[in-house]
């Protein structure tokens, strides 16, 4: 579904990325881990298309199309999906609106019917019922006055409403107490499935008590240094990013 | 100066004569302001002195689409004159005048005359012309203690082949504990030139609601002066949008005449292309405990001017006064100019009073979030921009009228291609 091959990527003059080689099968979970400044975050934008990050070399293909030709909003229409690591407050847009935008934009793109504000009322509530979320922040505008783990939850809530082929969560875990965590994660895990791909990326191991990853990546100096099986957090938690020695 | 006015035309033949030929004599001394004076320094007003306008013709080929809001009275203007056939105005309240400004000054000859600015000097030089050549307008008399259930909506439609001008003139006078809903919208085609003034009254206890829809063509000329007095406990909601003409100025001198009176003057623009519009408000605390709060947000593109001049002034007289003031712009293009510039003069010392202006860009962070989610650049774009300004618009109290001009911004947005 996804196949990174030595990707490279900078912002203005510094070389983040130094070659990045990563392959995701449908209904896989990845998680990436890593230290501060090795490079997760800069890699979840460069595969959701946010602007200011250079690909200097290497090659991103998802579902056999360049992904990197692809304008961020493309992306999202055909499938990938970020969750943000901060949920950007917007004054003014309200969630619902935003969300029906969203969803038909999505729903035009794959030829389906878009859907009217009473369709989509519908298809909303039954999506909080499945995450268990409150219907009130459906009325307030896109995360303003959120606490932090409702603006997780949001991020969630959208994935579950967009139906995405690879959803990349970018430290989702960061800032939530253990409550607001396993409601994230209980989220995530709902919306598994075998023709869906998860990327983690992650400072902490703690996420992955939750949602149990098939594959483990430790990111390290804007390169992929070991790769293992879900074990592989177990040894992190214990040794602490210092075992990784030279490599990083 | 008599060359400009000799082009205009004859004044109208009325009851009036002495308010226009005094009308005529102010304007012939002042002339137009420049940019010496400070009121007018972001107006440039060239493109209007140097056009030749004649008098606009009473009717136009064709009645363009009419955006009727829901139970209203209804009267419409075509080039400065009441078109009765087209408006339609229910039964009234006994007392009530609800008509045409010509009218009711043929039966009120020395209060229609009363009603004009004949101050002169540069910075009044529109209302000098507006003396002197206003053909009809708006009256609304509303006696004491009415209360309007019906809103009133005022069609104004400017049309010219040729530059040409009509001179508005509007009076409304709510007596004490009177309530009313206006709503004004300005639209139409071709090189036309609005030269409105408007003399608003609110007795003690008077509620107005005043909301003003400036749309007219790409290419016409819109200038406007409101004159608004707030008696004790009165309250004035007054709002002003701004999407059309490529020319305009709002004028706005309110004045808080006796205690507890509350003034509200927001407003909301878009402008595109070469628009140039300066909103211009003059808001005197004349008696304690008043309250103002004044909102404006906008967003420039292309190579669009926006002025924004707002004077907050409280008399020694006006303690507890509790005013607000905010000028928020987003400008969309490299090329598009605000010139932001509040005002405060406060000779009062127990006051609260505040101000703020910004100018900015687009959140690029906010837009790469609705973009994340599959929302197209442009679409994203309009989301943020309606957001924007909407905010503003949300200070109208009356819902249906808020609707209303939310969708004419909604047309603006759909009907602009953003370049890319």
């Amino acid at each position: 579904m996804l196949e990174i091959k030595n990707l490279h990527a900078r912002v203005e003059d510094k070389e983040i990325l130094k070659g990045i080689s990563l392959s995701v099968k449908p209904g896989e979970v990845h998680a990436i881990m890593g230290p501060n400044g090795s490079g997760k975050s800069t890699l979840a934008s460069v595969l959701s298309g946010r602007d200011g990050y250079e690909v200097t070399e290497g090659t991103v293909e998802y579902l056999g199309r360049d992904l990197l030709e692809l304008d961020a909003d493309e992306r999202a229409r055909e499938g990938v999906f970020l969750a943000f690591q901060y949920p950007v407050e917007i004054p003014g847009v309200n969630n619902m609106y935003f969300l029906r935008a969203a969803a038909n934009a999505v729903r035009k793109h794959r030829g389906e019917p878009e859907l009217d504000a009473g369709q989509f009322l519908k298809t909303v509530r039954q999506m909080l019922k499945l995450l268990e979320m409150p219907e009130a922040l459906l009325n307030r505008a896109v995360n303003v006055g959120f606490s932090g783990g409702e603006k997780k939850r949001n991020e969630i809530f959208q994935m579950a409403l967009l139906n995405p082929r690879l959803a990349i969560l970018d430290e989702t875990d960061s800032g939530l107490d253990i409550d607001a965590l396993r409601q994230v994660s209980a989220g995530v895990n709902k919306l598994r499935s075998a023709d869906r791909a998860f990327v983690l990326i992650t400072h902490y191991q703690r996420l992955l008590d939750h949602i149990e990853p098939d594959h483990i990546h430790v990111l390290a100096g804007g390169k992929i240094v070991m790769s293992g099986g879900k074990e592989l957090a177990a040894e992190l938690e214990k040794h602490g990013y210092a075992m990784l020695g030279d490599a990083a | 100066m008599n060359d400009f006015l000799d082009m205009l035309g004859a004044p109208p033949d009325d009851a009036l004569a002495a308010v226009r030929s005094a009308g005529r004599a102010r304007f012939a001394e002042s002339g137009f302001p420049t940019r010496r004076t400070e009121a007018w320094r972001f107006t440039e007003l060239r493109k209007l002195t140097e056009t030749r306008f004649g008098p606009a013709s009473a009717g136009i080929a064709g009645m363009p689409a009419i955006d009727e809001i829901a139970d209203a009275d209804r009267l419409v203007f075509i080039n400065g004159c009441f078109v009765a056939d087209r408006s339609r105005i229910g039964t009234l309240p006994k007392g009530v005048f609800l008509g045409s400004f010509a009218d009711w000054a043929r039966a009120h000859a020395d209060e229609a005359a009363a009603s004009f600015d004949l101050a002169g000097g540069a910075d009044r030089a529109f209302l000098s012309l507006n003396a002197a050549f206003a053909t009809d307008g708006l009256a609304l008399i509303v006696p004491a203690g009415v209360k309007l259930d019906r809103r009133i909506q005022v069609i104004h439609i400017a049309s010219a082949v040729e530059p040409a001008a009509s001179h508005l003139k509007h009076l409304v006078r709510l007596g004490d504990g009177a309530e009313a809903v206006l709503v004004e919208s300005f639209t139409g085609s071709g090189p036309h030139w609005t030269n409105a003034s408007a003399t608003v009254e609110l007795g003690d206890d008077a509620k107005l609601g005043h909301y003003k829809l400036q749309n007219e063509a790409a290419e016409a000329t819109h200038i406007a002066h409101h004159a608004v007095t707030i008696g004790a406990r009165g309250h004035y909601d007054g709002f002003l949008l701004t999407l059309g003409a490529g020319l305009s100025r709002q004028d706005m001198r309110a004045t808080i005449a006796g205690p507890d009176a509350f003034c509200g003057f927001s407003g909301a623009y878009l402008l595109a292309g070469r628009q140039d519009a300066t909103m211009a408000s003059v808001i005197l605390h004349a008696a304690p405990n008043g309250r103002t709060h004044e909102v404006f947000k906008g967003c420039l593109a292309d190579r669009a001017h926006g002025v924004f001049q707002g004077q907050i002034r409280v008399a020694q007289a006006a303690q507890k006064t509790d005013a607000y003031q905010l000028n928020k712009t987003l400008l969309l293009s490299d090329r598009a100019v605000m010139d932001s510039k509040p005002e405060l003069e406060i000779f009062a010392d127990d006051v609260k009073c505040s101000h703020g202006a910004t100018i900015g860009d687009l959140d690029e962070t906010a837009l790469f979030y609705l973009r994340s989610r599959g929302i197209e650049a442009e679409q994203a774009r309009r989301m943020l921009i309606e957001a924007f300004v909407v905010d503003a618009v949300d200070l109208i109290s009356d819902e249906v009228v808020r609707n209303h001009f939310i969708a004419a911004i909604g047309h603006w947005l759909a009907a602009r291609k953003e370049p890319a």
